[in-house]
């Protein structure tokens, strides 16, 4: 039997079944408590980190599965609403600018919103009673059908003056509104016929978060069928492609702090970056929203979490797609001779520990930590070093999931096309330690030598264009290419310092320093605002995390970045390594964001553990 | 389907006067073949959409067409990558300013638009009810493509997408509580379908691979079928179409086809092969309003080698 691939994914996460997303994927919710809390909460994470995922288990169906219980017993009612360009934003929405456009905008997310709300709401499998419908008729006409019609709306569907069912009300409801949206887009199909003679007029009824929805949803929310005293959390996904003026009318929504009723669960793709409200206030965390940077629990003590859920979704994927053996770790095995070569190192080393007088501890640490290093030293050839076996391509994936499932599927893919030229075919069960290494380091390779050439072809030709417009104001111009050469330049020195940074890494992991494994640096002192540019971009681009920890003076706060370990791979490293990270003078990065043949020049000729002044700390000094 | 003639002919096939030529200028050469045809036929007025962003390296071929018109009224018109917008409202000004428009006779190089700008164009002459038999568009086709790139496999028109938008006109009506399937008419930007693809994520997808084509390059063919094939091989869940590149009726009613298939979903449509099936695609749209078409700005185009003028032309109406 051929399996299919089992890291295959489909298109849209939010299209898996109830039954397939509860198979498939497990329970993250331990690592993202707050999510599940009352209150607005931003939930931030590169493409592929899972977001989705996770609101799709939260969204009813799932829960009332997993947890097989009453929609009455549930925590919140969960509702997803995807931001998918072309739904959202529409091209047109530019003429809207300086024409009332928060109100209009309000308007048509507003109605968007009821829409898909009251529509997932009538799927729901109420335990409702004649005392919940004789409420909720009650509801739909005074804060639905009296409050449209006072405005001048002529409903288009035939009012149920006799609905049977919550679900009626319901679907009335969003099926109302959908008629409201087909006349606010037959609006916005005019508007650029309209735009041309500044005619942009509306004349149709405009509906607001505050009187409107969350009147409604205040009122549903007290029914007794509805879990008591549970708030509706609305998840708003990819909330990045919303344009600016929707932005702002969320964040609007968000100070309203109605978290009793609605709580808003906004995810991104840390790419949101506008905060302001209406009123021009910015909202705020913890006052306003609570925010969970998917990154930051796979790099703190919690990443444990993080290796259990990826064994788990390994498991389950190779479960579902009729593996026998589903063991990550079989089926991703090790480079076995590696492996006893180094474990014959690490006993080694261990014996010795021992005979020195060190305890179990002291000498297991000590095999621990010098085992591999000296290992990948020893080796006449370094490039020979496999990052093959489960562990180490989870390290790899540096706690985003789409980075160990993306180059999984390209193995499982590989050794299918390998396949084909034997004469004996034989289903795959498992992905051989070979093919594991040429992926990975090609994925590697991948996502920064290519991605920073890209990037930077991006900035030159954004130049170009400047440059090259002949009616652009000269001062303009000036502003604009200077704004895009410190872009490139930033590019470039972002990638000088990675580049400097993985090959001192490098280094430090085949000398003889006590600490090896290192893939972070703290900043003895504050960089400036060069260095911090290109820091914030790193940290932007997703090859750095930042943190603060305590100074190696213990009078303050450092910046700790440590280093997307998929770059491991591409500068020979150990991407096991999240024990040691070093202190570093800013002035040595400095040097190394120019260039990375000076900064190499500087360690060749200064030495790794050299100080560099005298009267500061040393260059590199081991964390207390 | 259309059978193309010879660029030479041209001007023996035009017996009619125009009142407006309209034509896009370019950095590529095929921006001059057309024009250069017509000069010798009777023209009133000319007027050519330049890019704003890219002007500087048309090498004054805007110039050069317009001399190619030395007693016809001429105007240049400008659009920028960046702003739909503004475009939309440029293109409209052109026929704004044209009294009895309906009237009027039009020939169209659709050849270097950007497919966004034609189709806006598109939209305005239907806005404008100019009655279909009153406007000729034209097309000359390619005899290579990607000519700075010898291997088949590395042959590039445009890499990367700064942006995913609806085209002006073509917003469609987007249900939130129907699915979204994308329709995909293929050509041979690989990365910036794929890119379109994953930044949409629509809920299906049917991609379209030409079965007849106006290229000499079999080469560019072959290229055709092999982008089709890595795409439908990454999206293992689609569904794959054949349509023609020469008709935009055929084009129009396979579209009809697929989205009748859809009729529960939203259709979004992106046109990534020649200007022929654009217009079709935009035919298809604009007698189905709720359609939406998606356009994806490149971030990078290949102006080095990006395409060299064929003999063909084809001429045909929407």
């Amino acid at each position: 039997m051929t399996h299919s691939n089992p890291f295959d994914t489909p298109i849209v996460t939010n299209d898996l079944s109830a039954e397939d997303a509860v198979d498939l994927f497990s329970d993250v919710f331990s690592e993202f408590h707050t999510l599940r809390n009352f209150g607005h909460t931003f939930l931030n994470g590169a493409r592929g980190s899972g977001k989705t995922m996770m609101y799709r288990l939260m969204q009813p169906d799932c829960m009332l599965l997993k947890n097989k219980c009453t929609v009455q017993e549930l925590d919140f009612i969960g509702i997803y609403v995807g931001v998918k360009t072309p739904n959202f934003n529409k091209t047109e929405f530019v003429y809207l600018h300086n024409h009332a456009d928060s109100l209009i905008s309000e308007h048509y997310l507003t109605i968007n919103l009821t829409t898909i709300i009251f529509d997932q709401l009538s799927k729901l499998p109420f335990i409702e009673t004649i005392d919940d419908l004789d409420r909720m008729k009650a509801i739909y006409k005074k804060y639905f059908k009296d409050r449209l019609s006072e405005l001048g709306w002529k409903f288009k569907n035939e009012v149920n003056e006799s609905p049977l069912s919550l679900k009626s009300i319901f679907s009335d409801i969003s099926l109302e509104c959908l008629e409201l949206l087909k006349v606010f887009n037959d609006f916005a199909d005019h508007l650029f016929a309209k735009a041309k003679d500044n005619d942009i007029s509306y004349s149709g009824i405009l509906l607001k978060y505050s009187n409107f929805l969350f009147e409604i949803l205040e009122q549903v929310k007290a029914l007794p069928c509805m879990p008591s005293g549970k708030p509706f959390f609305i998840m708003i996904d990819d909330a990045d492609n919303l344009n600016r003026t929707q932005k702002q009318i969320i964040n609007t929504w968000i100070s309203y702090r109605t978290i009793n009723v609605i709580s808003f669960k906004i995810s991104t793709q840390l790419n949101y970056k506008y905060y302001r409200t209406l009123f021009g206030d910015r909202i705020e965390t913890p006052h306003d929203y609570s925010e969970i940077n998917i990154a930051d629990r796979y790099t703190s003590s919690n990443r444990s979490f993080y290796k259990e859920r990826i064994k788990d979704v390994v498991d389950k994927r190779l479960k579902k797609n009729g593996f026998s053996d589903t063991d990550p770790y079989k089926f991703f095995p090790t480079d076995e001779k590696q492996e006893i070569e180094i474990k014959e190192l690490f006993d080694l080393y261990y014996q010795k520990q021992i005979e020195l007088g060190k305890d179990k501890k002291q000498a297991y640490d000590f095999a621990y930590r010098y085992a591999r290093p000296d290992y990948m030293k020893k080796m006449a050839n370094r490039n020979n070093y496999s990052y093959a076996g489960f562990d180490q391509l989870v390290h790899i994936s540096s706690g985003n999931m789409r980075q160990f499932i993306q180059p999984a599927r390209d193995m499982f893919d590989t050794m299918i096309t390998e396949q084909l030229s034997h004469a004996e075919k034989k289903p795959i069960e498992f992905v051989s330690d070979t093919v594991q290494d040429s992926v990975i380091r090609e994925y590697s390779y991948k996502s920064f030598v290519t991605f920073f050439d890209k990037l930077k072809e991006e900035k030159w030709d954004d130049m170009k264009s400047v440059e090259s417009d002949p009616k652009t104001d000269e001062k303009y111009k000036e502003f604009k290419t200077g704004e895009i050469k410190a872009a490139i330049f930033d590019l470039e020195k972002l990638s000088n310092l990675i580049n400097s940074l993985g090959k001192l890494f490098n280094r430090i992991l085949l000398s003889t320093a006590s600490e090896r494994r290192v893939f972070s640096f703290a900043l003895n002192d504050e960089p400036n605002s060069e260095l911090k540019s290109v820091l914030d971009l790193g940290v932007e681009l997703g090859f750095l995390q930042e943190y603060s920890i305590g100074n190696k003076y213990g009078t303050g706060k450092s910046r700790l970045y440590i280093l997307n370990r998929i770059i491991a791979p591409n500068f020979g490293l150990d991407p096991s390594s999240f024990a040691g990270y070093k202190f570093v003078n800013c002035s040595v990065l400095e040097i190394a964001i120019n260039s990375s043949v000076n900064f190499d020049q500087y360690l060749r000729k200064n030495g790794l553990e050299n100080t560099f002044d005298k009267e500061t700390p040393t260059l590199f000094s081991q964390p207390e | 389907m259309i059978s193309p003639i010879k660029i030479q002919e041209l001007k023996n096939v035009i017996n009619y006067e125009i009142d407006y030529f309209i034509c896009s200028a370019s950095y590529e050469e095929r921006c001059l073949v057309i024009p250069k045809q017509l000069s010798e036929c009777k023209v009133k007025n000319v007027a050519i959409f330049c890019n704003m962003d890219y002007i500087t390296l048309y090498n004054e071929k805007e110039k050069t067409i317009i001399s190619y018109f030395p007693y016809t009224s001429s105007k240049i018109y400008n659009l920028h990558t960046k702003r739909p917008a503004p475009n939309a409202l440029e293109i409209l000004s052109l026929f704004d300013g044209i009294e009895e428009v309906e009237k009027k006779r039009f020939f169209i190089d659709t050849t270097t638009f950007t497919h966004e700008s034609l189709l806006l164009l598109y939209k305005v002459i239907t806005l404008k009810k100019i009655p279909i038999k009153n406007v000729q568009y034209s097309y000359i086709n390619a005899s290579d493509y990607s000519t700075n790139e010898k291997e088949l496999d590395k042959k590039w028109l445009s890499k990367g997408i700064d942006e995913i938008r609806n085209v002006i006109g073509f917003g469609g009506f987007m249900n939130p509580l129907k699915k979204n399937h994308l329709i995909v008419l293929v050509g041979i930007e690989l990365e910036r379908t794929q890119s379109l693809i994953d930044k949409i994520e629509p809920n299906s997808l049917s991609l379209g691979v030409s079965y007849d084509h106006c290229s000499k390059s079999l080469d560019a063919v072959e290229l055709n079928k092999q982008k089709h094939k890595v795409l439908c091989d990454k999206y293992f869940n689609s569904e794959s179409f054949e349509f023609s590149v020469l008709s935009p009726k055929l084009v129009r009613d396979k579209l009809a086809e697929i989205a009748i298939k859809h009729s529960k979903s939203n259709i979004i449509i992106a046109a990534m092969n020649n200007k022929i099936s654009t217009i079709g695609a935009g035919i298809f749209a604009n007698e189905n309003p709720e359609v939406q078409i998606a356009y994806a700005t490149a971030l990078q185009y290949n102006i080095e080698g990006y395409t060299i003028p064929g003999e063909d032309c084809y001429l045909f109406s929407a």
